[in-house]
């Protein structure tokens, strides 16, 4: 059985070469459900929706995984898998914010870190959420802490220069959301945030 | 490497020091601790991001998804070999399915009215993070050598004739559904800029060449797509769509 840390080591994991078809399902579950469902709550904003991304995901890993011949790239795999499930969701339903209101109604101001620390979950939740969709997949990505910035690009399919740039403006629009945090409650409560 | 590239190396690398076997956050790093403005940057830097990540770690997942994910989504045991005799059966005719739709596909390409307006919005979202330049100059036939040579990406076959009477700025190749394009900057004069983007035709069917051009806004950029031969270009300026327009084909 691999363990958690097979999955997520650097290039030098001591198992290169195992056959990817005997990963344990149910370790993998166990590993992977968690990021995967923060990743995808915060791409689709919905718990029931994110709730649906990762099972469509472990779907497909169930059906199509065993194509897969590096046993390194089997989280890479698992959360690519899972952003062109979301694409191709977004693509055909019309219920998602525009982001770019959002970012333009937020205001100059920044916050430290000793200020996010204090800050309640749930603002902090939603000041990411209303990030716009470039912005805040690769810095879910980031904050997950389970990727390297290379990953990132492999994940979503983006050059390294454009996931270093969006993570450095994505992460500038946060601390201004953060610092503009009761007005964004206030909005969120109207339900605008989550369309 | 300057300290404005550092510092966006190391905004992308994880605080602690689990990004230090990378060459380039390994360089970043060793210009940063020269540098006590960036030292001090960093320290806040990697304090926010412990803070953030650590909110998003609290995110709680919902009771009871990993049995319903061990329930609904586990592979099926595996079946006889009558049975897999009938699937590799069923499989081929599915393949063989596929491929007359995946044909009749590229006979009649379905009209994607949203992927226009998808293409502009993301080229414009782009625009508005200030990327940096790949290549800078003022010489619009060095950039589309430039683009070819070093990039292999699309090069503007047509650039409208008041377009191509400003004078370029640079380039870079960008990314849209895994097809490469190729963004050139023009000087308009007054610190403003107008964006040429050009990509291959077939990966926005619904622009055809000789039809009116799609305009469409975001914010206060106004852009208009449209085709020709075997590319397909869109222009983006901060204005209105008269500002605009002077720049397309027909103007």
């Amino acid at each position: 059985m691999a363990s958690h840390a097979n999955y997520l080591a650097a290039p030098a994991a001591p198992f290169y070469g195992q056959p990817v078809a005997s990963l344990d399902f149910e370790q993998l579950v166990e590993d992977f459900y968690t990021p995967l469902y923060r990743f995808a709550l915060s791409l689709s904003r919905r718990e029931s929706d994110a709730g649906d991304l990762v099972q469509q995901t472990f779907f497909l890993w169930a059906s199509k995984g065993h194509q897969l011949r590096d046993t390194s790239k089997v989280k890479t795999w698992l959360f690519t898998s899972l952003y062109r499930e979301f694409l191709g969701r977004k693509r055909q339903q019309d219920r998602f914010v525009d982001g770019e209101n959002n970012a333009e109604a937020i205001s100059a101001q920044t916050v430290p870190a000793s200020v996010v620390n204090q800050l309640d979950g749930d603002i902090v939740q939603r000041a990411l959420f209303a990030l716009e969709e470039i912005y805040r997949a690769p810095l879910a990505l980031f904050y997950l802490q389970q990727h390297s910035y290379k990953e990132i690009a492999e994940t979503l399919e983006i050059p390294i220069g454009t996931v270093m740039s969006r993570i450095s403006r994505g992460k500038e629009q946060l601390r201004k959301s953060l610092a503009d945090a009761p007005r964004l409650t206030t909005r969120s409560t109207g339900g605008q945030l989550h369309g | 490497m300057d300290e404005q590239e550092a510092r966006l190396i190391l905004q992308a690398s994880r605080p602690g020091d689990v990004d230090l076997n990378d060459p380039q956050v390994a360089a970043a790093l060793q210009l940063a601790e020269q540098n006590p403005e960036l030292v001090r940057w960093r320290a806040e830097e990697e304090a926010f991001d412990r803070a953030m990540a650590a909110h998003l770690a609290a995110m709680p997942t919902p009771f009871g998804l990993k049995t319903r994910l061990l329930a609904e989504a586990a592979p099926s045991p595996a079946p006889s070999r009558w049975l897999r005799w009938i699937f590799s059966l069923a499989g081929v005719a599915a393949v063989l399915f596929l491929l007359l739709q995946v044909a009749d596909f590229w006979r009649y390409p379905a009209p994607s009215e949203k992927l226009v307006s998808e293409w502009s919005s993301e080229m414009v979202s782009f625009i508005k993070i200030s990327p940096p330049l790949e290549m800078e100059s003022d010489n619009l036939g060095a950039i589309k050598d430039w683009v070819a040579e070093k990039k292999a990406a699309p090069v503007p076959a047509d650039v409208p004739p008041q377009i191509a009477a400003l004078q370029p700025v640079g380039c870079r190749v960008l990314s849209f559904r895994g097809h490469e394009v190729t963004l050139i900057c023009f000087d308009r004069g007054d610190d403003r800029l107008a964006h040429l983007f050009t990509v291959d035709r077939a990966v926005l069917p619904e622009l055809q060449p000789g039809a009116a051009p799609v305009y469409s806004s975001s914010g206060e950029w106004v852009t208009a797509s449209w085709a020709e031969g075997n590319r397909a270009y869109m222009v983006t300026v901060q204005g209105d769509r008269a500002a605009l327009q002077r720049f397309l084909p027909s103007a």
